[in-house]
């Protein structure tokens, strides 16, 4: 079934002018939020979903294409915080707005730090208190206050995308 | 002898009665009076008047809700597409004024050859001071061409689309430029940070600084149009028993609200990277 794959396309790509246009313009002290991300995690997190994988993908490459990161570090940064979350749906599904949650901290926490630690091995002159009080701390905030209305709209997504069978 | 009758008598002194009550109201006596009997009558006047407009406006008023409903109606709309006119006029102006200003900057260094462009978007990531501007490839735009403001240096040209530009901007933690001091012509690095401040290193400890010193691009390394201004001094941090001394900046440019930069595309950045040395075998 391709339909859902081809639905990410415009969804991944709304987020990401989304994201470039106005979250990224809307700092908290030096952090800010990333909704890309939280939208292939809403979407991993969803029971229904099978083609979890084929939007961090797009996503991974779409958001390293438009950044300056190096080594397509969005896209390694995306896959680990998804596997974290595809984890995390096997075992506290039941709680789908707690598992959002952990998975922003978590998912937040290793992109940035990710980010952080190529930037410092690249000889970006970052200091990683500064990093940590400045950014990563405020970005997650930021992320967990989206995390819920994001997973809201991305579960009635998922809801027309693949509707509840009947059975009559 | 009757001279007057009886019959005639009474209507003459009816009419001097009159005559006399006219006189004596005229001459203001009998404005007490006066006021005694039609106070109360202007009284039940005012009350009856009241309850009939109230009665008045009670059976009128539907029909005239309706018809002010109707008007507020249109009104509301009319103001809310005159506000928006006056939204989209106060952005054209703004617009406006940064080209007008741009354009200064531009007829000020007929040398250089310029591509104006709006800036549209930000890097996605916290850590990266990268804007994302509306030309790109099919303007003439190329990797490493600086961009300016009216104001002053902003960055240069990281990567190019065929319609779109990402600039590396002068705060991002990995921008490091070669600058002078106008007072003092030294030579000396500026290096971003993740917070947007800017510190200018590597000055020797002998220059003489002092707040508000204006910091130029040097052109050294071939990156930037030398005499470009950056920014100046803020505080200066002066460590006995160290090399050098730094210095904090406050960059020409307001990269907050950058919305229009302009690029130069007559200046050819030098790529020194063959010249640098490296370990051979």
């Amino acid at each position: 079934m391709i339909m859902p794959v081809l639905i990410g396309i415009p969804v991944l790509l709304l987020s990401l002018v989304i994201q470039t246009t106005a979250f990224s313009r809307l700092p908290l002290l030096y952090g800010t939020a990333d909704i890309v991300m939280l939208v292939i995690l809403a979407w991993m997190l969803n029971e229904r979903v099978k083609h979890g994988w084929e939007w961090v993908l797009m996503a991974g490459i779409m958001v390293s294409f438009v950044s300056a990161l190096p080594f397509f570090t969005p896209l390694w940064g995306y896959l680990a915080a998804a596997g974290l979350s595809f984890w995390l749906k096997k075992r506290i599904w039941q709680s789908p707005v707690l598992a959002m949650l952990v998975s922003t901290f978590i998912g937040t926490m290793i992109m940035l730090l990710l980010s952080m630690v190529v930037l410092q091995i690249n000889g970006s002159a970052i200091s990683t208190k500064e990093a940590f009080n400045l950014v990563i701390l405020p970005s997650l905030l930021w992320n967990l206050i989206l995390s819920i209305p994001v997973y809201s709209i991305i579960n009635e997504l998922v809801d027309w995308v693949y509707p509840d069978e009947v059975n009559v | 002898m009757k001279i007057l009758s009886p019959g005639k008598v009474r209507p003459l002194i009816v009419a001097l009665v009159l005559a006399g009550i006219v006189i004596m109201a005229l001459a203001g006596y009998l404005a007490p009076l006066l006021r005694m009997a039609i106070n109360p009558v202007v009284d039940v006047q005012s009350w009856i008047s009241t309850r009939y407009m109230a009665l008045y406006d009670f059976i009128t008023v539907p029909r005239d809700i309706a018809s002010l409903r109707q008007q507020n109606a249109v009104l509301t709309n009319a103001n809310s597409q005159l506000q928006t006119q006056i939204i989209q006029l106060q952005q054209q102006l703004k617009e406006a004024e940064v080209l007008y200003a741009l354009l200064d900057f531009a007829r000020s260094r007929p040398e250089n050859e310029y591509v104006a462009s709006a800036v549209i978007g930000r890097d996605p990531s916290p850590f990266m001071s990268y804007v994302i501007i509306d030309h790109g490839s099919d303007d003439g735009l190329r990797h490493g061409m600086p961009v300016v403001t009216q104001q002053g240096l902003v960055g240069r040209v990281d990567a190019v689309t065929s319609s779109a530009a990402r600039l590396q901007l002068i705060t991002d933690p990995g921008s490091s430029i070669n600058v002078r001091l106008q007072s003092t012509q030294t030579e000396a690095l500026l290096q971003g940070s993740i917070t947007g401040d800017l510190t200018l290193e590597m000055i020797p400890q002998e220059t003489k600084l002092k707040a508000g010193d204006l910091v130029l691009t040097s052109g050294l390394g071939g990156g930037y149009p030398s005499d470009v201004l950056v920014g100046q001094v803020v505080s200066i941090q002066h460590r006995e028993g160290e090399l050098f001394q730094s210095a904090s900046i406050q960059p020409a440019v307001d990269f907050s609200s950058l919305r229009a930069v302009l690029v130069i595309t007559n200046f050819k950045p030098v790529d020194i990277e063959p010249l640098t040395p490296t370990l051979s075998p």
